[in-house]
């Protein structure tokens, strides 16, 4: 795999606090990756050593196939939104983000400072003391800020935290934008969102991996699914019978859960045929859920915290 | 960078004030001792070279060569010079102790630091620190060797003009090297609060051993015991501020060992700032 972060046995400690221990994913190039875990999983830790504010205790991290602490191969290719970093308050937008454009390598700074405040729809605020911000606008100046340089990999620590609805979804925009075009990390509790912005996550839980995969292995799309029925008596044996089922549960609550046999057809397939027996028996469906949510997946493999 | 912290160091409203607290304050001084050599002129030639003799005596420990020169400056000249030199640490500490510390404890320091190498941030912050110090000092000591010509007259003004650079140059080695400490203590510190109590701390120290020292040196240039704290006080920035007012061996050696402490102080804070977590 063509990898844009790799970690391998990483740990690291604070005092006698272990943050992270020995963990170990990669993050391919041009991909979205979403960094998932409860508070104190170690995720703003994992982008910490990414972007090389932290050093390892232990393991080894490659960011684009460099040292993160190697600054000057680095400078003009990452771009990051750390979480709860002031903006410094000595200089207003405007100079800060050309001061930052400069620094990031562009050519036209002021220039490049402009037009990368109007993508996060704050032109206005060019002139404003970060002093004056509210807490959305600042967030969304800091998210700018990482956005200047057209750096290969973005690390946004909780992108959208703190955002009003409106101003989240614009940021989501942005991010779609994004995919493809270079490699984004985030890190969010808000796990609806990074479903359907990444292709991959990770899960911390106590500063350990406890699931890593593309969206599609972790929330189990192509092996399993659900289906909300609202009355009608589920015939279980001859759900059982179709080809390709391995198990059927039905819950209390009217979900009857299919998983499907390591060698069965295609999943679509499948959902056609138990959809069918069960109209055919006069079961009234209410949804269809293909899979697990990845809030439900992320539940389920870190309980206990 | 460098230009970024000159814009945030002259925009920064305390430190405006301490610059000015700063300059009022020598002024002041100033006045207060123009006032004083000005009476003793009153009362006569005699009492005002007998008062400038012993001052100067004090001030240069037996530097004959500096004695003579500075005999040739009026006593206000080298006085003040001497007076600023005492606060001068102490108000370099106030004026940057957050440099960097504050950006570590609010985080924002990560803006910088994804961007930059770390020895640029921390020799950005050093430099344009050291710049308004320069500027500063040069503006204060004019107005002191204005006001000394105005106490003076007949004062040739070609070597008037370089007593008055060999001064700057002295204050300015000795301000890296305070500027280098207080770098340091903001490096490798994560809050303002602890860096200002470490460098004044450090002032402290440097000021004890280099009165200890004194002391054991006084003592055996009395017929006293040598004592081994006696070379102590040479790992001391305090123990070399004299040699700034004195002939020019000893203001090389002065200024020499000014940016020796300097280059330590910056090379231990950026080996510290360099591997630490931001």
């Amino acid at each position: 795999m063509d990898a844009a972060l790799v970690l391998e046995g990483v740990s690291k400690r604070y005092g006698a606090t272990l943050a992270l221990d020995r963990v170990s994913f990669q993050v391919r190039t041009g991909s979205c990756h979403g960094l998932v875990g409860p508070n104190g999983a170690g995720k703003t830790t994992c982008f910490g050593l990414a972007a090389g504010f932290l050093r390892a205790t232990t393991g080894t991290l490659r960011v684009l196939g460099k040292e993160p602490h190697d600054r000057g191969a680095l400078r003009p290719r990452i771009g990051v939104l750390p979480q709860d970093a002031a903006l410094p308050a000595y200089l207003d937008v405007g100079s800060l983000m050309t001061t930052w454009a400069r620094l990031s390598g562009e050519a036209r700074p002021e220039a490049a400072a402009r037009i990368t405040l109007e993508r996060v729809q704050l032109s206005q605020a060019w002139d404003a003391s970060p002093r004056s911000l509210s807490h959305g606008v600042a967030k969304r100046v800091a998210l700018a800020q990482a956005l200047l340089g057209e750096p290969a990999l973005l690390l946004l620590d909780e992108p959208t935290a703190g955002l009003d609805p409106r101003a989240a979804a614009e940021v989501r925009s942005l991010l779609g934008g994004l995919r493809g075009q270079r490699t984004v990390i985030i890190s969010s509790h808000n796990l609806s969102e990074l479903e359907r912005l990444c292709d991959a996550v990770t899960v911390l839980d106590r500063g350990k991996v406890v699931q890593d995969g593309t969206i599609a292995e972790i929330t189990r799309r192509g092996a399993e699914f659900s289906v909300q029925v609202a009355r009608g008596d589920v015939p279980l044996p001859a759900l059982r019978a179709v080809p390709g089922v391995a198990e059927v549960h039905l819950s209390p609550s009217g979900s009857v859960s299919v998983r499907l046999a390591a060698d069965a057809p295609p999943a679509e397939d499948v959902i056609a045929a138990v959809l069918e027996v069960l109209l055919a028996h006069g079961v009234r469906i209410t949804s269809l859920l293909q899979g697990s949510s990845l809030e439900q997946r992320v539940l389920d493999v870190t309980a206990g915290s | 960078m460098t230009r970024t912290e000159l814009l945030r160091t002259i925009r920064n409203a305390r430190v405006l004030v301490l610059l000015l607290l700063f300059a009022t304050s020598t002024a002041l001084a100033g006045l207060i001792l123009g006032l004083l050599t000005r009476g003793l002129d009153a009362q006569g030639p005699e009492a005002a070279a007998a008062f400038g003799a012993g001052i100067l005596g004090w001030l240069v420990s037996g530097d004959g060569g500096a004695f003579q020169r500075l005999s040739e400056l009026p006593l206000l000249v080298p006085l003040v010079f001497r007076l600023t030199l005492v606060f001068l640490p102490l108000f370099i500490a106030l004026l940057g102790y957050d440099q960097l510390s504050a950006e570590l404890s609010t985080g924002s320091v990560r803006y910088l630091a994804v961007r930059s190498r770390r020895g640029s941030i921390l020799g950005g912050k050093f430099v344009a620190q050291a710049a308004v110090m320069g500027v500063f000092l040069g503006v204060v000591l004019v107005g002191l060797f204005a006001a000394g010509a105005g106490l003076r007259s007949g004062l040739d003004p070609v070597s008037y003009a370089g007593a008055l650079a060999r001064f700057w140059v002295g204050g300015s080695t000795f301000a890296f090297a305070y500027l280098a400490l207080t770098a340091l203590a903001s490096a490798v510190t994560s809050s303002p609060g602890t860096s200002l109590l470490l460098n004044v701390g450090a002032l402290f120290a440097f000021w004890l051993v280099d009165a200890i020292g004194g002391r054991a040196a006084f003592i055996h240039s009395m017929g006293g015991p040598t004592s081994w704290t006696e070379g102590l006080r040479w790992l001391s920035p305090s123990a070399y501020a004299s040699g700034l007012l004195g002939s020019s061996p000893a203001l090389l050696t002065s200024a020499a060992a000014y940016g020796v402490f300097g280059v330590v102080f910056l090379a231990v804070g950026w080996a510290v700032f360099r591997v630490r977590d931001v």
